[in-house]
């Protein structure tokens, strides 16, 4: 199964997770497990919970949330059911729940999220403000803006204002704002066990290519966020060059200061040191989820102030 | 995306279609867009946001309907009209099932309706536990009952979320 990968990939792994290089391995090329996200601003948990269990799927908790629930057997797809359509869920990797618990956004805190289509995010953000507050969802592309509204409108989110924009360029929006998402474009080289066609298409240079933007993407967040406003940062890529070297550069060249995760204790810390160079101590903040931690995808995800 | 705060009362006429559904502005601020003749709601605070954007926008929170030759509400209205209890149309599990497949009703699908419908009015489709499948068009009045053919003719329903 190995021959599938680059060897350069293979080289990085290996470097970047050493003695759990063959788990790493095993998750690519397992299925992943999917996750619900139980949309309380309409339906309770239990309720959810019996109706999908009386059809047969199998629930079982995440550790960090209670509305959260591992996807352990689907008779059916369950995007077929009326439950889906009604928007009582969301389906989606159990780790990309993370970020918006870790933002946790206040019901007056006015929200972006810089890169939200398709929406698993923004309206994931839109139950914990219960509705109330704004939401500024922002993505480029504009083929994927019909998932980001159907989503909107599937799961009740009615705090939401999508615009199609570049979020690198956003200085002349007209509004500051207390929170920030920003899910990142990334390599996405964590999600090879749901996308094994990337094992094909992943490129040396793409890290670097995608540091670019992720840099001035942060950039752009931190003059975006009022002064002590929070910077939630995320990606599904395993490369230290997306994820702990753009945090560095987040706190070193803007001055933006690392948090603690407050959903650490579920996760791994993030990298000080890699491919054989040492970096910020405090780059131990950020987190990480191995996959095979929680047959997910690999993930990342830090947490800043604008001090 | 031009959205204009436009005065409730200029809609007042959607009250005919679907009596009372102006209701559901209450507290709400009313935004038009002409070009797309799109009828959005927004919070005080979602307004006060969406009128210092210096960007133009492509979409916000609550779709209410749209106003074209024909009025077509969106499923916030009949999620939320459901609970009126009015022109209502309830079905069985198969008729819950063939609606969501954009399929028209008939007689077996259906097992109640308010009191209150009339031939050709627009009517919420429900199930059983009155969550809101779409919108559908009578083909039959209360007063009449329900016999042969097409009753409800389907306009709008949430399978429209299957494939996304
Ligand atoms: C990882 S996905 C976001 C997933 C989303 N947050 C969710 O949870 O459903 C990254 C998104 O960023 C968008 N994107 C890429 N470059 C962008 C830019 N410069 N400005 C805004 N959005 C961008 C892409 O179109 C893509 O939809």
């Amino acid at each position: 199964m190995r021959s599938n990968y680059p060897n350069f990939f293979l080289e990085r792994l290996k470097n970047l997770f050493g003695s759990n290089f063959n788990k790493v391995i095993a998750a690519y090329s397992r299925k992943p497990t999917k996750a619900i996200r139980i949309n309380t601003t309409k339906v309770g948990v239990n309720r959810c919970l019996s109706r999908l269990r009386a059809k047969g799927y199998v629930l079982s908790k995440v550790p960090w949330s209670n509305y959260i629930f591992f996807l352990m057997r689907e008779p059916k797809p369950i995007s077929t059911t009326v439950e889906y359509l009604m928007g009582y869920f969301y389906v989606l990797d159990p780790a990309s729940t993370l970020p918006p618990i870790e933002l946790s956004p206040s019901q007056n805190d006015l929200v972006l999220d810089m890169a939200a289509s398709p929406g698993g995010k923004t309206t994931h953000l839109s139950q914990l403000m219960n509705n109330k507050g704004t939401i500024v969802a922002v993505d480029s592309n504009k083929e994927r803006l019909d998932s980001l509204k159907n989503n909107i409108e599937r799961m009740g989110a009615q705090n939401v204002i999508v615009l199609n924009a570049d979020s690198r360029n956003l200085q002349k929006i007209g509004v500051q704002f207390d929170k920030i998402l920003l899910d990142a474009p990334c390599s996405s080289d964590g999600t090879m066990a749901k996308n094994p066609e990337l094992r094909k298409k992943i490129k040396k240079e793409d890290y670097a290519r995608f540091q670019k933007l992720q840099k001035s993407l942060v950039k752009s967040a931190y003059n975006l966020l009022k002064k002590g406003g929070i910077l939630v940062y995320s990606t599904c890529s395993t490369a230290p060059e997306e994820n702990e070297e753009v945090v560095e550069f987040a706190v070193n060249e803007l001055g933006f200061k690392l948090l603690p995760l407050k959903i650490g204790k579920y996760i791994d810390k993030g990298m000080v040191s890699f491919f054989g160079q040492k970096h910020s101590q405090f780059l131990s903040k950020c987190g990480r989820v191995v996959p095979f931690k929680y047959n997910t995808q690999a993930f990342f995800l830090a947490k800043l102030v604008k001090v | 995306m031009v959205l204009k705060q436009v005065n409730p009362r200029e809609f007042k006429w959607m009250d005919s279609i679907l009596p009372g559904v102006t209701k559901l502005f209450s507290g709400k601020v009313v935004l038009y867009d002409d070009e797309s003749k799109k009828v959005f709601l927004a919070s005080k605070g979602v307004y006060n946001v969406l009128s210092k954007l210096h960007i133009p926008v492509e979409w916000i929170g609550v779709f209410f309907a749209e106003v074209g030759e024909e009025i077509k509400f969106g499923f916030y209205v009949a999620e939320k009209y459901s609970k009126f209890g009015k022109k209502r149309v309830v079905v069985t599990k198969f008729g819950e099932e063939k609606f969501l497949y954009r399929r028209n009703l008939t007689k077996k699908y259906i097992s109640s309706f308010s009191n209150d419908i009339s031939k050709g009015d627009i009517v919420v489709v429900t199930n059983k536990f009155n969550e809101a499948l779409g919108f559908g068009k009578a083909m039959f009045s209360s007063e009449e009952g329900i016999k042969e053919g097409t009753l409800v003719k389907n306009i709008l329903d949430r399978g429209f979320f299957v494939k996304h």
